[in-house]
């Protein structure tokens, strides 16, 4: 069975993204996590935030200006996917991965995409469920 | 041009004394991993320069220098990434700077992932690209933080002096009641002529004083429209209000974020300014100044305990290990089960094998046809290589290859290659092969990224052979094969009638 798995190609480059994320990006707890019939996802912490959404961006500057205390902003763990460059895939398939992210409370509202090169790049790029407000650049 | 050898001092050196730094031009003297001793120029003019001729040629002929590759560099295919991986610390540093082959593993391109942790440590001292960006977004965070504090500043103080101004009409209102009763709080509408005639763009505001003439029975409403404008009328300000509406428009000059722009010049008041902002002070104090303070206590330790292990290897992208192996012959490549050597034509299928995801190693799996992305690809990374360009992977900005004139070092790409294949051969034809379907719109985005980043998109057309003459022609050889390709490079560039004249 690990035989298996190392060979097969999908936990092959998640193994990659793994790699990735730990040593040139320095994220902590990484963890990938199997759900029966799933694509393999990647759990874990990067070193800052990556991504504030606009509104809580104004609730933070206002909560800084009516303080004076600037608020934190923590680091939340992140799901990774990581995919090949040469694979199909479908809204669908996406909206199934989004299905499948562990949750107790409320569900994961985004995921980010790892496309790995065969030249060692990893692009990450984040996906989010729904519409979202734009970042101003 | 006679082609002899030496040993090679410098490339053992390279990655030992860092501290003194080499100017780039020596470092990288090479374009090529191989040496060539070119026999100096006669000149008819300079009788002299015959006889340097002749010695350089009579040196050559009596001591030959032995063949080139001198050193054939040892790499390990990878299934898992696709790729070649070379360990070895001198063949890593000799293959990059030698023509810019491979990336390592996990820098952004040059090998310097260790180089990258001694100075994150401390036990180096040293310029290392990627610590170097990690710092230049870090600021620029910081600098939007920033902007998107003093524009919240900015609609607060905006929302202040409305409520306040409101607060006075009211006061006025009810001052006098009757003469001003019919102030509107809002701009209304402009329905009768006389109002339309005032607006900005007409002929009337032109002959008048303002750009808005008061209309005779708005009144103040011209005011409001002026407001929109951005201009406030300072007549109707009291005395408190006046210091803020006339001090300098200062606008704020955040650091990193100087060069985008301010839409609009809004007034505000000097006392923003004075609520003084600590440039060292980041968004998230404990976390974005990232393990180099964080960790650096904790890894210090370590790295007093135990050497630091390299984690990091060069990794060579499939057309690179084979342009290596087949065209300049400087590498083998051992299968990783085995050990023993592979050739390159047990390459040649491995990396076609490999092309596709999940790649097609099964028994009853389809042999790949002559236009599969790995020989597509490959004929055009030849095709460039051969031309003393310097071809990367471009995933970064969504195209097939980027292309430098010397290497990464000395420049930014020039160009984002597309591959596309041409089956212009009548066989495809018959068989009703169809070149792959792109929209517009993938078209278009791309050449934006492109145009966004200052690189001129080129389309690369490759004429595919039909498949009974490919493999007919790999029997005699892979250059024979090769031979049978056509690449047509057509440049595309966004012509805006504006601009481009």
């Amino acid at each position: 069975m690990a035989q298996l798995l190392a060979e097969d190609p999908v936990s092959q480059i998640t193994q990659t993204v793994v790699q990735n994320l730990e040593d040139q990006h320095d994220w902590t707890s990484v963890e990938t996590h199997h759900g029966a019939g799933q694509r393999p996802l990647i759990k874990g912490l990067p070193p800052r935030r990556l991504y504030i959404h606009p509104d809580d961006q104004i609730a933070a500057l206002d909560h800084e200006h009516s303080t004076g205390v600037r608020l934190h902003q923590e680091p939340e763990f992140e799901w990774v996917l990581p995919v090949h460059p040469a694979e199909k895939w479908t809204l669908s398939r996406i909206a199934s991965v989004f299905d499948s992210v562990e949750h107790t409370g409320e569900r994961a509202k985004r995921i980010v995409l790892g496309t790995v090169h065969n030249d060692s790049t990893v692009v990450y790029y984040l996906l989010h469920e729904g519409l979202v407000k734009p970042r101003q650049n | 041009m006679a082609e002899t050898s030496s040993p090679k001092p410098a490339m053992a050196s390279a990655n030992n004394n860092l501290a003194t730094k080499r100017p780039l031009y020596e470092i990288y003297a090479l374009p090529a991993p191989i040496k060539t001793f070119p026999l100096p120029s006669f000149y008819p003019s300079n009788p002299l320069s015959f006889i340097q001729l002749a010695y350089a040629w009579v040196g050559q002929v009596l001591s030959p220098p032995p063949a080139e590759p001198s050193i054939i560099h040892q790499g390990t295919w990878s299934a898992a990434t696709t790729s070649v991986h070379i360990k070895d610390a001198q063949s890593m540093r000799a293959l990059w700077e030698q023509g810019f082959y491979g990336k390592g593993s996990l820098s952004r391109s040059e090998p310097n992932w260790l180089r990258r942790e001694e100075v994150r440590r401390g036990l180096q001292e040293g310029h290392v690209s990627e610590i170097h960006t990690v710092e230049r977004r870090e600021e620029r965070i910081r600098a939007k933080w920033e902007r998107a504090r003093l524009e919240q500043e900015i609609i607060r103080q905006t929302r202040e002096r409305e409520a306040r101004q409101a607060e006075k009409h009211r006061a006025v209102e009810d001052a006098n009641t009757a003469p001003k009763a019919h102030i509107p709080t809002e701009p209304l509408a402009p329905v009768g002529p006389a109002e339309i005639l005032a607006l900005p763009n007409s002929a009337a505001s032109n002959l008048g004083n303002g750009f808005v003439k008061d209309g005779p029975s708005h009144g103040e409403s011209s005011d409001d429209y002026s407001k929109t404008n951005g201009t406030l009328d300072s007549s109707l300000e009291s005395s408190d209000d006046t210091s803020s509406t006339e001090a300098p428009i200062s606008t704020p000059v955040i650091p990193g974020l100087h060069h985008l722009k301010r839409q609009k010049s809004v007034r505000f008041s000097p006392t923003v300014a004075s609520t003084t902002f600590d440039r060292t002070d980041p968004p998230s104090p404990g976390h974005s100044t990232g393990p180099k303070q964080n960790e650096s206590a904790a890894l210090g330790s370590q790295a007093g305990a135990g050497v630091l292990i390299n984690k990091e290897h060069l990794q060579l992208m499939p057309e690179e290990a084979l342009w290596l192996n087949f065209a300049l012959g400087v590498l083998v490549v051992k299968d990783p089960r085995s050990g023993n050597p592979l050739s390159t034509r047990e390459l040649l299928n491995l990396f076609r094998q490999h092309s596709v995801f999940p790649p097609l190693t099964g028994p009853d799996d389809p042999s790949p046809l002559p236009d599969d992305d790995f020989l597509l690809h490959y004929v055009v990374y030849h095709h460039f290589r051969s031309l003393g360009w310097v071809p990367r992977a471009g995933i970064k900005f969504g195209v097939d290859w980027l292309l430098y004139n010397k290497g990464p070092v000395f420049d930014h790409a020039e160009f984002g290659l597309l591959v596309i294949p041409s089956y212009s051969d009548p066989w495809w034809q018959s068989s009703g092969k169809r070149k792959p379907q792109k929209t517009w719109q993938w078209f278009h985005s791309i050449l934006r990224v492109l145009s966004h980043v200052m690189k001129s998109m080129v389309l690369v057309y490759v004429d595919v052979p039909p498949p009974h003459k490919f493999e007919e022609a790999l029997e005699s050889g892979l250059a024979d094969a090769l031979k049978l390709y056509k690449v047509r490079e057509i440049m595309v560039k966004r012509w805006s009638s504006n601009r481009n004249r």
